[in-house]
């Protein structure tokens, strides 16, 4: 309990660091923009850490989802002209529709079976993006509106930015309430121990399919929210490659923790960014990434941030002669 | 009658594995099945539990028919399992460990936990309260913040069957529990054995390789060998059975 508090209070500190840094940066039009993207990679990558760091089921097939949820969002609010909140949500909730189908059959698959998998599908939606006349084709869809909330125009980065630091917070919480409930606990269960999950009473595939939904909402959603962000979509966006940047991200932070998904999105954003003018190099650059990740840092940033906080504790604890 | 196996055979290709077994479990017993190695009973534990789903015959809890169930239905009829090799959360905290194996009794789902509803915490403190309980009843609540993983091995058997307790069995089914045992804690299991069929009234299904462990906790025992049943009844039938003992002690008739 004690410990739970102390963490809260932790994150509390945190959260009001990065709210204060990121006003002070958001001035300039250009890094709000980079903020906004930043957000919605925290969004999607979060999602991704459920599947995945919590679940135990890969998915190199997410930006599948970020492309219904674009799309969506984006035609309902340019030819239906829903309400803002209203199109980002069914936006969502139709990716979750596509992570529910695609999971019935995935959640019978394991490992690279899964990877593969869900890589097909990727391509399926992409060249669906590609191919559909309702999509605009290869020359993507634009037009689409700026996001209104009940009249108040967000025709600004910064009120943008604004907007999605609510959403990231709201998204986040929400994460950490599933993963601290029986749902979450099941979840876990499955990833450490499939065999064991179903003998305590866990219908793993119920779960494994609930993990994959909750997992496309998040990612459909940062769909929408990017969407309204550019106001133009295409299908490049949705490429493979989009969703190795959202397991690269993942990785790189730290798996199965709240915080790591925030640091990978903040990092390789802002390295992609600085690397702009060699854009033919970002695949590399990744790579690098990957294999950094793979040789040095298998549990992420947040592993290292743990590592050298049990280094710190041990010594401490020793002196006071105690420890568990 | 609790639990009923009723001429149950499986056949994995051309290996029959268990054939025609018929046993059934009274209520408040606990009953061993046992045999010498590759006597299928591991293959018969896994029928009841889920796992297979038998060739012919039927398996009855209560009356109502389990054979071909999946694992987790089977666990919510009543019917809580431990495995020969440990099979823990072993990343969770030893209490997580038992709350997940509160799953079966409680049923607050993803909204609930969402939206933290009142009626969602009350059920996450009374699954924290009842874990603890039978923590407690298996005296490792000291425990109960530990990494499930790093408990000694014995530690580890006490928290599985606890784990199973979670879930409110009926039936509570044990798979060679005394597997890498020493002596003083086999002495020890016997006893909590004993503790869980007197003091929370549940009925126990032991699949056993230790003799002396089945012998001196069951009042009934199902003997199978090459996937039959060869002999059943109280121990003290099964050690004077001429079958029994020949098939133990290998080929000879008669010592």
């Amino acid at each position: 309990m004690i410990e739970k508090i102390k963490r809260n209070k932790t994150y509390l500190i945190l959260a009001v660091i990065a709210v204060a840094v990121s006003a002070y940066v958001s001035r300039e039009n250009y890094s709000a923009l980079l903020l906004c993207n930043i957000g919605i990679y925290i969004i999607a990558v979060s999602g991704l850490d459920i599947l995945f760091g919590y679940s135990g089921q890969i998915s190199f097939g997410n930006a599948a989802f970020y492309c219904v949820g674009a799309y969506t969002t984006a035609l309902l609010s340019k030819n239906a002209g829903l309400p803002a909140l209203l199109t980002l949500l069914i936006g969502a909730l139709s990716a979750t529709a596509a992570g529910l189908i695609i999971a019935i059959p995935a959640s019978k698959l394991v490992k690279h079976f899964l990877s593969f998998m869900t890589i097909a599908f990727n391509n399926v939606i992409y060249n669906l993006a590609l191919n559909l006349p309702i999509t605009g084709r290869s020359y993507g869809f634009s037009g689409i509106p700026k996001l209104n909330l009940f009249g108040y125009v967000l025709d600004s980065k910064q009120k943008m930015f604004v907007f999605i630091l609510i959403m990231v917070v709201l998204m986040l919480l929400i994460k950490n309430r599933i993963l601290d409930s029986r749902t979450g606990r099941a979840m876990i269960a499955i990833r450490d121990n499939t065999r064991a999950a179903g003998s305590c009473g866990v219908n793993v595939k119920k779960y494994k399919i609930m993990a994959f939904g909750i997992n496309a909402f998040y990612v459909g959603f940062a769909g929408g929210l990017y969407a309204h962000l550019i106001g133009f979509i295409s299908p490049e966006t949705f490429k493979q490659t989009t969703s190795t940047v959202f397991m690269t991200m993942l990785l790189f932070g730290g798996m199965s923790t709240l915080v790591g998904p925030i640091i990978g999105a903040v990092i390789l954003t802002l390295v992609q960014n600085w690397l702009q003018v060699f854009s033919i190099y970002q695949q590399l650059v990744y790579s690098v990434f990957i294999l950094i990740i793979l040789f040095f840092m298998p549990n992420g940033v947040m592993g290292i941030v743990g590592e050298l906080i049990g280094k710190l504790r041990r010594p401490m604890k020793g002196k006071m002669g105690g420890g568990q | 009658m609790l639990l009923k196996v009723d001429h149950v055979t499986i056949k994995f290709g051309g290996l029959i594995a268990n054939n025609d077994v018929c046993f059934e479990v009274e209520e408040g017993d606990i009953f061993g099945l046992i045999g010498p190695n590759g006597a299928g009973k591991t293959t018969m534990f896994n029928q009841i539990t889920g796992v297979y789903k038998p060739t012919s015959g039927h398996i009855y809890l209560n009356d109502r028919r389990i054979d071909g169930l999946m694992p987790h239905q089977i666990n919510q009829a009543g019917i809580a399992r431990t495995f020969q090799n440990i099979n823990l959360f072993g990343k969770m905290t030893v209490l997580d460990n038992v709350k997940v194996g509160c799953m079966s009794r409680s049923k607050k789902g993803l909204l609930s936990a969402i939206l933290r509803t009142r009626s969602e915490r009350q059920e996450e403190r009374a699954i924290i309260e009842k874990s603890i309980r039978i923590l407690e009843f298996m005296g490792i609540a000291d425990l109960k913040g530990a990494v499930a993983g790093s408990l000694p091995y014995g530690k580890q058997r006490l928290l599985e069957i606890a784990r199973a307790l979670a879930s409110d069995p009926k039936l509570l089914i044990l798979d060679e529990p005394a597997a890498g045992m020493n002596t003083a804690e086999k002495a020890e299991l016997a006893k909590t054995i004993q503790r869980i069929n007197k003091d929370l009234g549940l009925t126990v299904l032991l699949v056993e390789h230790d003799m002396k462990l089945v012998l001196g906790v069951t009042n009934k025992i199902c003997v199978l060998n090459y996937g039959k049943r060869i002999a059943m009844g109280h121990p003290e039938e099964i050690v004077h059975n001429e079958e029994v003992i020949t098939a133990y002690l290998g080929g000879e008739k008669h010592g």
